[in-house]
């Protein structure tokens, strides 16, 4: 998983910031984790297991996805913050036509995905809240469309930023997430229908936490394939 | 796709780091074409050629 970090001026160079292992893995805990809390609390719905168990069974991913997003975010900090000074030390640079060469923070596209699956979660749940005006419901339903315009933005600039490798390593991932997500569905509504799985719904959230923790293994398969 | 990248490289005195740097990609990706685990676009092997002056078949042979 890379980002792209310092944007050119007249003429600099262009270099790619990778995030950091511990990074890439705290991110891959956190959303199998969400991924295992949103299958937990299904199956403690259908179950027919004492409380204690269901609360154990939907306590432990959560709980994971809490430290794992903490410490995500925190090595996320690091990674960046560490950019960040190694641009500072090398100061406001002269380009090669000529010219100051401003160094400039930005995010790629993993970033405002995450971004965008904040806001939204965010959104949905103020939006539970009772007795709120319909502007302000309205504003926070519309909210997350933000993110998500700058995020279908910087999946162009990324890829122009990265190399060949890594821009197949990418599509190999997306496809796999694509297709796998397809076979899953499939295979759900062939068990529902043959009567294995009852009271079990896939809405939007699994769905959607399903196709990213199905992204990041994805890239992790084909990160290793090329290795 | 066999290729002679690694041997090139090493009568250069280059490290993966400095070739991928000169070719503009990364490390990892010279690492890959050198295993024979990728094999590059057109504009990369024209690229390779050109740093190596030589063909693109001298240093990619199917």
């Amino acid at each position: 998983m890379s980002f792209t970090f310092n944007s050119e001026k007249q003429g600099g160079s262009r270099r790619r910031f990778a995030l950091s292992t511990r990074t890439s893995r705290w991110a891959a805990v956190t959303l199998l984790s969400a991924l295992a809390a949103v299958g937990a609390r299904q199956l403690a719905k259908t179950a027919s297991w004492p409380a204690g168990l269901q609360l154990t069974v939907f306590v432990v991913p959560v709980a994971l996805v809490l430290i794992g997003a903490i410490l995500f975010f925190l090595n996320l900090w690091r990674d960046i913050a560490g950019k960040v000074m190694q641009s500072l030390e090398a100061g406001v640079r002269v380009g090669q036509r000529g010219g100051l060469v401003r160094e400039a923070l930005h995010l790629g596209s993993p970033a405002w995905s995450v971004c965008f699956v904040m806001v939204s979660f965010a959104a949905y749940s103020l939006g539970q809240i009772d007795g709120m005006p319909q502007w302000l419901r309205l504003t926070l339903a519309v909210a997350p469309i933000v993110p998500l315009a700058l995020y279908l933005g910087s999946i162009g600039r990324d890829k122009a930023a990265v190399d060949e490798l890594a821009l197949r390593v990418r599509h190999e991932a997306y496809g796999f997430a694509f297709h796998a997500t397809i076979g899953l569905l499939v295979c759900f509504h062939l068990l529902e229908s043959a009567g294995v799985i009852k009271n079990l719904t896939l809405g939007t959230t699994q769905l959607i936490v399903g196709m990213l923790a199905l992204l990041v293994v994805g890239a992790a398969i084909s990160g290793r394939r090329y290795r | 796709m066999k290729n002679s990248l690694r041997e090139l490289r090493r009568l250069k005195n280059w490290s993966q780091g400095d070739l991928a740097d000169r070719i503009e990609v990364s490390r990892q990706t010279v690492n890959a074409i050198e295993t024979e685990k990728y094999d590059p676009s057109l504009p990369l092997a024209f690229k390779l050629a050109k740093l190596f002056k030589l063909r693109i078949e001298d240093i990619f042979t199917p």
